[in-house]
């Protein structure tokens, strides 16, 4: 099964029960905000329960997360694998995303916070952490990041929430366009982007945190379009 | 060669070697240890700032206590990271 993951995740021959989970995974990991109501009553179908939605919705948002931290460190894959290595194809295009006006506005659909109440906790937690401004990041850094990303991904509430957070600056406009190129195409990460922050006066840890708040904004705002 | 410093746990010190020690100790399948003994790169990759491993690493701890099987959790991470051309 692994060995069709690689060659080609939207056709894997499955049962209906994990053909739904990883419908769901690409779905969400690609265009979150297409997520239709039909989309939940299917995978109910598929006898999952609202507990394993939410759970499957936020280990996409995990990895989220963890694929865009590798690839804006280019840490090396260091995991035994008999799989053959992944092919990128750097010409692929993000999926066009819609005018904002079009962005989905729905109220929730499931609450996390209540069907998951610890690992809710943890990603909390999580939230705390990334948004909390230090030395290496300033509370606005932290929020043109969020904003950044949250835009790519049409998610309306995290606009809201980072509302004060447009890029105004050089600086401000250099950390949105990381934020943007790591939310949009991470596949297409390199040196340079990092060195970009550097030129901004971003040290190694202030370039962590600033692949910290994207990737922690990549999960929520999967989250959010999929749960409410 | 990775584009920031990372720190392995052979040069950890104080909180951060107490971070690896904590996070080295939970169960872990025999796949998600890799073969030169040291932290996996993903961990190491947030090796600069050990309260933010505990968060990140404390979410992702969590999301293996939930009510989907590993062998389900395995293939929605998969395909999340195929669909982003990960390589790790």
């Amino acid at each position: 099964m692994a060995a069709q993951v690689l060659r080609d995740p939207r056709g894997l021959v499955l049962p209906p029960r994990e053909r739904a989970l990883s419908g769901l995974a690409a779905l969400l990991a690609e265009a979150p905000w297409t997520l239709e109501d039909e989309d939940v009553d299917r995978l109910r179908a598929a006898s999952l329960s609202d507990e394993e939605i939410a759970h499957a919705v936020a280990i996409v948002g995990m990895f989220s997360h963890f694929t865009r931290a590798a690839d804006a460190t280019a840490i090396a894959p260091d995991y035994t694998s008999p799989l053959p290595r992944l092919e990128i194809d750097m010409s692929r295009e993000p999926l066009p995303r819609p005018a904002p006006e079009d962005w989905p506005r729905r109220p929730a659909r499931l609450r996390f916070d209540r069907l998951l109440p610890d690992i809710a906790g943890g990603f909390a937690r999580w939230r705390d952490y990334v948004f909390t401004a230090t030395a290496a990041l300033s509370e606005q850094d932290r929020a043109t990041l969020a904003r950044a990303a949250a835009f790519q991904l049409c998610d309306a509430g995290a606009l809201s929430e980072h509302a004060h957070a447009s890029p105004s600056s050089p600086r401000e406009e250099t950390l949105a366009g990381f934020a943007e190129k790591l939310t949009l195409t991470p596949w297409r990460m390199e040196q340079a982007d990092v060195e970009a922050l550097r030129s901004i006066g971003l040290d190694d840890r202030a370039v962590l945190h600033a692949i910290a708040v994207v990737g922690y904004q990549n999960q929520a705002s999967r989250v959010r379009l999929a749960l409410g | 060669m990775a584009w920031i410093q990372t720190i392995d746990v052979a040069e950890a010190q104080g909180e951060l070697l107490d971070t690896y020690r904590t996070m080295m100790a939970r169960p872990l399948p025999a796949a998600y240890r890799p073969p030169h003994g040291g932290a996996p790169g993903i961990i190491r990759a947030h090796s600069l700032d050990p309260s933010l491993m505990k968060a990140v690493f404390g979410a992702s701890g969590a999301l293996h206590k939930g009510p989907l099987s590993s062998a389900e959790y395995e293939l929605i991470a998969a395909v999340t990271s195929r669909m982003g051309q990960c390589l790790y």
